[in-house]
């Protein structure tokens, strides 16, 4: 019982806290430009558009009726224009997002199989030269520009060592995919042709290393930290007292309570790779949603960015929402 | 009348050298800190009669704990055993092989954790658990260790053991924990078992159930045990012998009869004594002072900057073991010009004294 | 460690005793550091990045702005020790001078966000349940943004500027310092010494700032030194999208940016050596902030 209330708290701050997501774009968007007009028209000077669009953002309306319209619009799934791509923003969005989506989730994937194994073995080897090479590496991939690493991976890997394709997007010009889901990967397999799926792999490879480094690093120290502690408490003293062999303690009795925490990291992880996203994106050329969203930003255009920030906050809100709930059905403990 | 350790100790410490099923011989062990090197055992020598239960007394930080796991071998780093030796059943065990270590704690050897619910892993149930123990020592399987881990249950008397071998920690009272803790001790018929502040952290209520069982047990399956704590009640009701601990060395030992009505060493004087009710209008008895520095401890006898029968020979050396029969020794260095009878109790006001029965078997 | 209360203002023996305090900490978080000396070379590195931005700019053998047609695109060498970008500018000259532009921006930037975030946080969590509500709300709501967009949408309003960004910079950041404030003094404000205060008859003003925030300056130092490195990232990271600081000045972020498209070209040296500049820093400056939470907190390890 204590579950579903929790649960529904949860819900309820949820809304609470989209609402003032909401409010806070369309104040930024509305109310503080001087003229906002400018975002939503850029260059065009045709008269009677220009009074249109006046109409549809109802700018002669009182401040709190503009954002009644402006959040109504968006329930129904309206985005409005984008003036520079002279699309609706909902249409751009629909083709981009899935790209984005697809990066951070190859990225969270690539980003936990290596710093789970890695900070346990750290853990349980410490002080050796796998626990200081773990610490080292992560601590290195913290501080380091994820831009910068891009750019670095892309001199050595496809300058110099000719191996990896140019930072031109998701895959070679003339590829045809058939989009089924917009996840490149799965829809190659879907329509059996590998040829395109390993050409797909190959130009992610460096995105998906610029974006996950930093990630890892951070994810492998909490792990190695977990680990560490939980090596110390008393049940695990009281398992060696018990004669237990060493890899039973370390990879089944201590391992089952160390990873719980770091687990409730992930769904913080993804939602922090949306961000790391937008900059891979622009350094790779990746047509993702946050390359079109800095192109619009960078031209004026504020339809598009203020889209873009509402769906990617709405979408970590969730994610920490679900891996909250998740937690609660992993850990016994919380259950009863 | 200094007696030396190793032989002569154990000629001290009352019977045949056949009934001593584990000693420790001149242990020392420190741990390496940033602060100093802190010498947690200063040579501790300590006798353990077969089918006895022997209590390791003493405030927070003598030793106590250090002992036990310097016993099964877990002491961590930066904590390291410098010299000595542990004789159990013949052999040195500091001398053996990780690999046989392990096979011999849980097995021959067995601990029981001071707090409970902390030594039970809470991700799996008392089952697993109890499976992973006996799968490691005897070999069991999954359905035999269950049948094994439901007559054990039932052996420390938790009541329903079928549905409770299934729970988690968190499903079980402490006292249940502890009773759990204490089955799963015993399922290798252990040899030796050491408790480790048993009742610590229960309500008094349980803690004379438990106390009880476990005597009872001990007895039962014939082990040898070691209970250590820092409450003399315990030690009163349940042990056969008493050793008394200070800054890592047995201060007194002996029958638990002769510590507590033939009390000698000062500290073991003031421990008692702080214990004792007194009369209306009396102040609260305590030592003075405080538990040195285990990383600048003083020359000569540790106690004597807080005992009141102190004089110039305990700074010297190290006190010499006195023997004051029966098997009850003290490690102190009283002149013996200052000998008179006494009975414990009233110890507390004056200098320690030896007994004249005694005193006169040393001559 | 605080004073009593009601005693009178600022006077000698108090000067005398600060000092004192002052000097024991600083001997106890130098003998902490010894212990771990990632946190001093940290600490090393910082310092010398510093004196960079102060004084390089007035040593460098190029004026940062000074396009040389004659010596585009040239790599490392022994007259442009870092090459020189497609526009001729010397790279090292413009790094250091970069330096200072950088920490400028982060050190205002991160000053202005514990004013910012040490008041809301103050307010917050003194005057208790409704006021407080509505704050963390507010905080929760733009946290829920992914740091970047909330910084790029900023950035896009307000439209690219070096002064724009050190304003993204506050509105980013004052959320981590209102929180930290609001959970030190949720905390102090039920222990007893303050009761004793009041009780006294302290005032609600000089209840905090002459009790209550005196406890909160260690960990601000924590989070700040922390954050700066983390700051001049979120800058550099701005201006290579292009919605910050914008060329021809010199800014680490923008210098990668506009070596970026000669990356697959070959000539690294353009946006390799700023982008070594802000690793170093936030390098620098996490060790510099983990080895000074080890002399708050030593339970960490």
């Amino acid at each position: 019982m204590k579950v579903w209330f929790y649960i529904l708290r949860r819900m309820v701050s949820l809304v609470f806290v989209m609402g003032g997501v909401l409010i806070i774009i369309f104040v930024m968007g509305h109310v503080i430009p001087a003229n906002p007009l400018h975002f939503f028209i850029g260059q065009e000077s045709d008269e009677a558009y220009v009074a249109q669009v006046r109409a549809e953002l109802h700018l002669d309306d009182p401040i709190w009726k503009q954002f009644g319209f402006y959040v109504s619009d968006l329930l129904h799934g309206d985005l409005g224009m984008s003036w520079s791509t002279r699309n609706p923003v909902a249409a751009d969005l629909a083709i981009r997002l899935p790209a984005t989506f697809e990066l951070i989730t190859v990225s969270l994937i690539v980003c936990v199989l290596l710093a789970f194994p890695l900070g346990v073995v750290a853990a349980v080897k410490r002080d050796t030269w796998i626990d200081h090479s773990a610490r080292v590496t992560s601590l290195l991939g913290v501080a380091l520009p994820s831009f910068w690493l891009g750019l670095l991976l892309i001199y050595v890997f496809f300058y110099r060592l000719r191996i990896l394709p140019p930072p031109m997007g998701r895959m070679s010009i003339g590829t045809n995919i058939r989009q089924v889901t917009g996840f490149y990967l799965i829809d190659t397999l879907l329509a059996g042709d590998l040829d395109a799926f390993g050409n797909v792999v190959r130009f992610m490879v460096l995105p998906v290393t610029a974006l996950s480094f930093a990630k890892m690093g951070q994810l492998t120290r909490l792990v190695r930290s977990t680990m560490i502690e939980t090596l110390g408490s008393t049940y695990i003293e009281a398992a060696r007292a018990q004669g237990l062999r060493k890899w039973l303690i370390h990879y089944r009795l201590a391992l089952k309570n160390a990873v719980l925490p770091p687990i409730t990291q992930i769904g913080l992880i993804w939602g922090n790779l949306i961000g790391g996203a937008v900059i891979v994106e622009i350094v790779f050329a990746w047509p993702g949603a946050g390359s079109w969203a800095v192109d619009a930003a960078l031209a004026g255009d504020y339809a598009p960015i203020q889209a873009f920030a509402i769906i990617m906050a709405a979408a970590r809100v969730i994610i920490f929402l679900i891996t909250d709930i998740l937690y609660l059905f992993i850990d016994p403990r919380i259950r009863y | 009348m200094t007696l030396s350790v190793g032989h002569e100790a154990q000629r001290v410490c009352g019977t045949d050298p056949e009934d001593v099923l584990l000693s420790l011989e001149d242990l020392h062990v420190v741990f390496e800190t940033y602060f100093g090197v802190a010498r947690a055992l200063s040579g501790i020598d300590l006798r353990l009669q077969t089918r006895k239960i022997t209590g390791l007394v003493g405030e927070t930080g003598c030793g106590k704990s250090v002992t036990a796991k310097a016993i099964l071998g877990l002491i961590p780093p930066p904590g390291r055993i410098v010299s000595g030796r542990i004789i159990f059943e013949g052999t040195d065990l500091l001398r053996l092989s990780p690999a046989t270590m392990g096979s011999i704690r849980g097995n021959r050897i067995a601990m029981i954790f001071q707090n409970p619910r902390a030594a039970l892993n809470p991700l799996f149930t008392v089952n697993d658990q109890i499976y992973f123990l006996l799968r490691r020592h005897q070999g069991l399987s999954r359905r035999e260790a269950r049948k094994r881990g439901i007559e054990l249950l039932h052996a420390v008397k938790i009541a329903d053991p079928e549905r409770r071998i299934n729970n988690y920690p968190f499903e079980l009272s402490t006292g249940m924990c502890q009773r759990v803790m204490i089955a799963m001790s015993l399922a290798c018929q252990p040899r030796f078992l050491i408790a480790d502040e048993p009742t610590t952290g229960l309500d008094v209520t349980i803690q004379a159930q438990i106390l009880e069982l476990f005597a009872e047990l001990v007895y039962d399956f014939g082990s040898t045990a070691l209970v250590i704590t820092h409450d003399l009640g315990v030690v009163a009701e349940t042990c056969d012998f008493t050793a008394v601990m200070y800054t890592g060395q047995i201060v007194e030992f002996g029958t638990t009869e002769d510590v507590f009505q033939h009390t000698t060493h000062p500290y073991t004087v003031g421990l008692l004594a702080s214990c004792l009710i007194g009369e209306e209008g009396e102040k609260l008895r305590y030592i003075r002072g405080s538990v040195p520095d285990l990383t600048q401890l003083p020359e000569g006898c540790t106690f004597r900057q807080r005992c009141d029968a102190a004089h110039e020979g305990c700074s010297e050396n190290r006190p010499p073991v006195v023997d004051l029969g029966n098997g009850h020794i003290a490690r102190c260095c009283i002149p013996p010009s200052s000998q008179t009878e006494d009975s414990g109790r009233d110890a507390v006001r004056r200098p320690p004294l030896l007994r004249a029965e005694n005193e006169e078997r040393m001559r | 460690m605080q004073k009593t209360p009601g005693e009178a203002g600022i006077s000698m023996p108090w000067i005398a005793k600060q000092w004192k305090k002052l000097r024991s900490t600083s001997r106890y978080a130098f003998f902490l550091m010894r212990r771990n000396p990632l946190s001093l070379v940290g600490g090393g590195i910082v310092l010398f990045l510093v004196l960079l931005a102060i004084i390089g700019p007035f040593f460098t053998p190029y004026p940062p702005a000074k396009s040389d047609i004659t010596s585009k695109s040239l790599p490392p060498s022994s007259t442009h020790w870092m090459g020189t970008d497609n526009l001729g500018m010397d790279i090292f000259s413009r790094v250091v001078h970069a330096a200072r532009t950088d920490l400028l921006i982060a050190l205002i930037g991160v000053c202005g966000a514990v004013a910012i975030g040490t008041s809301f946080g103050l307010v917050s969590a003194f005057y208790g349940r409704w006021v407080d509500e509505v704050m963390m709300r507010v905080l929760d709501s733009l946290q829920a943004f992914p740091t970047i967009i909330l910084a790029m949408t900023i950035a896009a309003v307000l439209g690219p500027s070096t002064r724009n960004v050190v304003i993204v910079l506050v509105v980013v950041n004052f959320p981590l310092y209102a929180r930290l404030i609001r959970s030190l003094v949720l905390s102090l404000k039920e222990s007893q010494y303050i009761d004793a205060a009041r009780v006294v008859g302290c005032g609600d003003a000089r209840l905090m700032f002459r009790h209550i925030l005196p406890n909160c300056v260690g960990p601000i130092y924590v989070q700040g030194s922390l954050n700066i490195g983390w700051s001049v990232l979120m800058a550099a990271t701005l201006s290579f999208i292009g919605l910050g600081t914008q060329p021809p000045a010199p800014e680490w972020g923008v210098m990668i940016k506009q070596g970026a498209r000669f990356m697959i070209l070959g000539r690294w040296w353009m946006a390799f050596f700023p982008g070594l500049f802000i690793f170093l820093f936030v390098l620098a400056s996490n060790l510099l902030g983990d080895g000074l939470q080890d002399v708050l907190d030593p339970k960490r390890r």
